[in-house]
């Protein structure tokens, strides 16, 4: 995990056109290297936009802001579509919006960036649809019939599995989360986050470090810091295994950094996956192959209460 | 497909360089289309459209010789060449005065693009599904700073998640939104 508040704070300057040239040459290989770092960007930039409009910006960083992005067209077509974004949705009572009942849902989520929006007037297919299904029915139906088997199949063999097994969704359902919450920024309260740090179990000589969950509250994140005897520079993974060798969850992507005690690779999990047990934290590093080489081994025990 | 400058087979084959599968080739596309957007939108380009047409036709021109031997993501050489091309803009011969009746957009003009806009995005928001409204709405709506701190934990708590990924949420919402408002009013202009 990287340092989030440096990292926003170093966007947030390259945004504002205080980088050097070359800092901002490095930050531009990331956007174009890393889609979620892209993504991070968008979002600091929005969030510009954002305290600008109300106001709460500091005053260096207005003056920065306004030199940069109300003198350039470009730049002013941005901020006229989230000007007008705002607007409309400030004109909206919470009436006007239906306040659903929330539930996590997939759709919700936009899986490509192709899906839906379609204006209606690119909808073409349609109408040529309609008009073999007048002309020519028998054949329409085959073709639907023959569509319909196949999508059954194909949903079949896509699904089918992960609906056989609640577990395997689960864990999928988690390390998403993971991974949304070890690659892009988290703003998360600092006393809702405990730090872990743990030694390699060879050099802790059997010891274990303690988690007392009792004293958490349940939204609790534990950031582990995993002390490594060498950084390299290539993406770790860290597999989390429970006391019975079965393996529960892993967050891959995650790099090494240096710090006060040596270099160490951070993460983020949130302290409602972790239930009361020991656990092991399997951490490997990405080999030439694709593959992952075994590096270290951690261990601790999470507690309900003080024991 | 860039222009019709470039041979149909180089598009196809400059798709399958970004990834095997096409689906997640014209995923990356998309994604190297945006950033190469950003980039030279953020270099203060007048014209960043034009300047991510040329980088895109360049790369498509050459990939069948450039995809045989390059290693590693294709989205650094797309950036490669978009430095090459922004280079070459800051050295382009420097434009004349403009003519003095040059059109200007009155303010009549601008009122009926915001109100197209604002159409647009009427019929952008209604292809949203109720909830992705709700969270939108909730997410984006002006309160005070405590307070929206507060409204946006909460949130994150009804949707089952964390706030980082709720913000990652409302940006993707926010974004499909926008681009959907950008095809309409291309469409209806």
């Amino acid at each position: 995990m990287r340092d989030f508040k440096d990292q926003q704070n170093k966007i947030r300057q390259f945004l504002l056109g205080q980088l050097t040239e070359s800092e901002s040459a490095v930050i531009e290989d990331r956007i174009f290297g890393e889609a979620d770092f892209a993504e991070e960007v968008q979002i600091i930039e929005d969030e510009l936009i954002a305290e600008y409009r109300a106001g709460s910006m500091r005053a260096d960083d207005r003056a920065l802001f306004e030199a940069r992005y109300c003198r350039n067209s470009a730049h002013r077509v941005t901020l006229e579509v989230e000007e007008a974004l705002n607007e409309f949705i400030q004109s909206k009572s919470e009436a006007d919006v239906k306040l659903t009942g929330l539930k996590p849902s997939p759709a919700s989520q936009p899986s490509t960036r192709f899906e839906s929006m379609t204006p209606a007037g690119e909808r073409r297919e349609e109408a040529w649809f309609w008009s073999i299904f007048r002309t020519r029915r028998a054949l329409a139906f085959a073709v639907l019939l023959i569509g319909l088997c196949l999508s059954i199949f194909v949903a079949w063999l896509l699904f089918g599995q992960t609906r056989h097994n609640p577990l395997q969704a689960r864990r999928q359902d988690i390390e998403a989360e993971l991974a949304r919450l070890n690659t892009t920024s988290a703003v998360l309260a600092a006393n809702r986050v405990w730090t872990v740090a743990l030694q390699p179990s060879e050099r802790n000589r059997g010891a274990m470090a303690r988690i007392e969950a009792g004293k958490a509250t349940p939204d609790a994140f534990i950031e582990f810091r995993l002390n490594l005897t060498q950084a390299r520079p290539e993406k770790y993974r860290a597999v989390f295994v429970d006391d019975r060798q079965n393996e529960l969850f892993s967050v891959g992507n995650l790099i090494a950094q240096n710090s006060r005690v040596g270099p160490e690779v951070q993460l983020l999990v949130p302290l409602k996956y972790l239930n009361p047990g020991d656990y092991q934290i399997i951490l490997s590093v990405t080999n030439k192959n694709g593959g992952n080489d075994e590096i270290n081994s951690y261990a601790f025990r999470v507690l309900e209460s003080r024991e | 497909m860039p222009t019709d400058q470039t041979p149909p087979e180089n598009f196809e084959l400059l798709l399958s360089w970004l990834a095997a599968d096409r689906d997640q080739a014209g995923e990356k596309y998309e994604q190297i289309r945006r950033n190469l957007l950003d980039y030279f939108r953020r270099r203060e380009v007048l014209d960043p459209p034009r300047l991510t047409d040329e980088v895109i036709l360049r790369v498509t021109q050459k990939v069948n010789h450039v995809a045989k031997d390059f290693v590693g993501d294709p989205s650094a050489y797309f950036l490669a060449v978009a430095r090459k091309v922004l280079a070459e803009w800051w050295r382009r011969p420097i434009e004349t005065d403009l003519p003095e009746n040059i059109p200007v957009l009155s303010v009549s003009e601008t009122g009926a693009r915001k109100e197209l806009m604002l159409q647009s995005l009427e019929q952008c928001w209604a292809r949203l599904a109720p909830q992705e409204q709700t969270i939108v709405y909730r997410y984006c709506v002006e309160t005070p700073s405590m307070k929206l701190a507060r409204d946006r934990e909460l949130l994150a708590s009804e949707l089952e998640m964390s706030l980082n990924a709720l913000r990652v949420m409302a940006h993707r919402l926010k974004k499909r939104l926008k681009s959907c408002i950008e095809r309409l009013m291309k469409n209806k202009s």
